[in-house]
């Protein structure tokens, strides 16, 4: 049926016959008008407007003021912003490091055995609940008077250890860390299990009968092989872990002081309550210019492997 | 032409059809914006008799989150969809909205209920720049001491008169295992509670002179209030700055006072339904004014005051002004009153609980000098900062130097942009 489609339009679009009436080659682009129309509206008027403004100084109220390059070379200058792209440094470290190591840990040691099932539905659980969600949630564990991880520590006559682990630095950024990779590593775990069904079962079964086995195996055979998809997760985690901001704004706010904003809260902060919308637009054009070289890594490798497929 | 007389006896028809379908008078409709949903039904009970009264239709639009609300007005204030009227806040933070034009003069609501002796003029002040009025009070609070009634009987105390007696009933708190006073950090902007109090009551003056760029951060003064903060936290008289205040859901500091296990939060009057809330009967609730540290001060009172703004660009603006002067009447504000036990500003008003009964009679019969809340006084480019800083000082006192110099360094960095 598409085949179909693709052979009657696609001659269709090529195809430039001055002879044939106008609503005919109008139709094609009327179809795309209200997808492009939104792109456009949506998606790359606010992109052109955040850099024109991010050339400006504007508070929301009064008329942009042109200052060409002066916010991005104040950015550089501003120790809040370079403790901000610190953090966002670690966070996307921890992001790669923790949730997508595990997820791998998990979809191995799950794949293949019994209540494999079980284990990976209560591991993936989480990723079906928001980031604000599972902040909250947390928010409640880490509470330094009654939340649950204090009152165990107490509990078992470890109170020495109980903490302020949202409120003292850099614990506070551990906690969060710690609450993505809760919420996270499922995702993560599902996109390694898909790959690890791919894999063609040959390679595997003539390595076993050459008595390659365990975490040889592993290392030797399947890690090879999924490859591609580790190297996907990877790219989705860091995109990911450089524009975290809901858990974050709903767990510390970015304190105590400014101490575990990243640069998403730092810009929402500078745009949305200090109202320095000019400096917060070159905040995101940064954040923008990072993801976006990442995610043009991210869908080369993706569209290399459907091309190998 | 025959044709054409047909047409406009058609239209004729229409338009006294359409005539008969409006009815006497229709009501026009006033968008009022605001980000306090928990007060969203108490407008309605307040707005709702508006209708009738003054032919206006109130369409009440709550914001669950302040910075989403305030980009959105913001954005909103240059068109004529701009909100008739919307809740704001008051001093620094309403003054780039006045500077910018933006917000409506309504001095002449004022007048009418200050010459009926109303309404005390002086109230106007938080909303007043180069002498015309911008905002009606939505929210009047005063900064006081709630106390536990019944842990204060069991330990043989009274509210404090003196900083002496202040101080000597910390230490009895503290000593039956009590924590005398409720401080914390959740939610950033509480941590100016203490500073602002401590300054107010050891040199008003100077709190003023702070607040406008006229004094320093490093200077002694500042240093002796954090010196004497400091001390208090090192002596245990302090929750810890992470206990739960209600900005995020849960609400500790209000539970424990409620169980008696805190003495006194600091707070402004809005804070005491919450804490009934949390379980202290309202008659076991008390309230004081913080003694001045030294004798000879004048007595005074920190307030807070949050206004009702009409936007200038508004195509509801006449329709606005004609609310806000409903707002003001007696019969709204004891409405108001009743449904969330502000201050009455209306002397035709009753105050809902003693409590506030009792406070407000203190104030207006004792001579207090009100002053402005730290949030409005001084500029937000300045507060929105200052709150981290002193958020860090309350974690780690030890370093008052370095938060002194970081908050001089904001105040610089503000006022050099004022000259």
């Amino acid at each position: 049926m598409t085949a179909t489609i693709d052979q009657n339009l696609a001659p269709a679009l090529r195809r430039r016959s001055p002879g044939r009436p106008l609503k005919q080659r109008i139709v094609p682009y009327l179809y795309v008008l209200p997808a492009a129309l939104f792109v456009v509206l949506f998606l790359l008027y606010p992109m052109v407007l955040t850099a024109w403004r991010s050339l400006t100084r504007f508070d929301g109220i009064s008329d942009p003021v042109y200052v060409g390059f002066e916010n991005f070379s104040t950015l550089f200058q501003d120790p809040y912003f370079l403790l901000s792209l610190r953090n966002t440094v670690i966070w996307t470290v921890a992001a790669v490091v923790f949730p997508v190591t595990l997820g791998l840990v998990f979809a191995l040691a799950f794949s293949r055995v019994r209540w494999g099932g079980f284990f990976k539905t209560v591991i993936y659980l989480p990723a079906t609940i928001s980031a604000a969600a599972a902040g909250i949630l947390f928010s409640f564990v880490f509470n330094y008077d009654n939340g649950v991880l204090n009152m165990i520590l107490r509990a078992i006559g470890l109170g020495d250890l109980a903490s302020r682990w949202l409120f003292d630095v850099p614990t506070n950024t551990f906690a969060m860390i710690a609450t993505y990779t809760w919420q996270q590593t499922g995702l993560n775990m599902m996109l390694f299990l898909v790959g690890l069904q791919g894999l063609p079962p040959e390679p595997i079964e003539a390595a076993k009968i050459e008595g390659c086995t365990g975490w040889s195996l592993v290392r030797r055979i399947i890690l090879p092989m999924l490859m591609p998809y580790v190297v996907i997760t990877t790219l989705l985690a860091i995109v990911n872990g450089f524009k975290v901001f809901d858990l974050i704004w709903v767990m510390t706010q970015g304190g105590p002081g400014r101490a575990s904003e990243t640069l998403a809260v730092t810009m929402y902060r500078e745009g949305f309550i200090l109202f320095n919308q000019g400096y917060s637009a070159s905040i995101a054009v940064v954040i923008s210019v990072v993801a976006l070289a990442f995610s043009y890594f991210y869908l080369r490798s993706v569209l290399e492997q459907e091309a190998r497929q | 032409m025959k044709l054409k007389k047909l047409g406009l006896r058609k239209l004729g028809l229409i338009a006294a059809s359409l005539a008969a379908l409006a009815g006497p008078a229709v009501a026009q409709t006033v968008d009022f914006y605001h980000d306090k949903g928990n007060w969203n039904d108490a407008y309605k009970t307040v707005l709702g008799p508006a209708k009738e009264a003054v032919g206006i239709d109130v369409n009440l639009v709550p914001y669950a989150d302040t910075s989403t609300y305030q980009a959105a007005v913001r954005a909103a204030l240059r068109t004529p969809s701009a909100p008739g009227v919307f809740a704001w806040w008051s001093g620094y933070r309403m003054k780039d909205l006045v500077d910018a034009k933006l917000v409506t003069d309504v001095g002449e609501v004022w007048k009418k209920y200050t010459d009926a002796g109303l309404v005390s003029p002086s109230l106007a002040s938080a909303f007043t720049f180069d002498g015309k009025i911008y905002g009606v009070p939505n929210l009047v609070a005063y900064w006081v001491v709630l106390y536990n009634k019944k842990t204060f009987a069991e330990n043989g105390l009274e509210p404090p008169k003196t900083w002496e007696e202040l101080e000597k009933v910390a230490a009895t708190l503290k000593e039956k295992g009590i924590t005398p006073f409720g401080q914390t950090i959740e939610g950033r902007w509480p941590s100016f509670i203490w500073f602002q109090e401590l300054l107010v009551r050891s040199n008003p003056e100077f709190y003023a002179k702070l607040m406008t760029g006229q004094a320093k951060y490093t200077d002694p003064e500042v240093t002796a209030v954090l010196k004497t903060w400091a001390d208090w936290i090192g002596k245990g008289y302090f929750t810890d700055p992470s206990i739960a205040f209600g900005t995020s859901g849960s609400n500790a500091m209000a539970g424990q006072l409620a169980q008696g296990k805190l003495g006194m939060i600091l707070v402004g009057t809005w804070y005491a339904n919450t804490i009934v809330q949390s379980g202290l009967d309202a008659k076991d609730l008390g309230a004081f004014i913080m003694p001045n540290e030294k004798a000879d001060l004048p007595k005074s009172v920190i307030f807070e005051a949050g206004p009702l703004l009409i936007a200038s660009a508004s195509a509801q603006k006449e329709d606005a002004l004609k609310l806000a002067d409903y707002w003001m009447s007696s019969k709204a504000q004891q409405a108001w009153v009743d449904a969330q036990d502000f201050p009455p500003i209306n002397k035709d008003v009753k105050a809902k609980s003693p409590l506030i009964a009792d406070l407000v009679k203190e104030i207006n019969d004792g001579g207090y000098t009100s002053i402005n809340r730290f949030w409005e006084a001084t500029p937000p480019q300045i507060a929105e900062a200052a709150v981290d800083e002193l958020g860090n000082f309350m974690l780690h006192p030890e370093t008052a130097p370095q938060v002194q110099q970081n908050l001089q360094a904001l105040a610089d960095k503000y006022w050099a942009t004022q000259k």
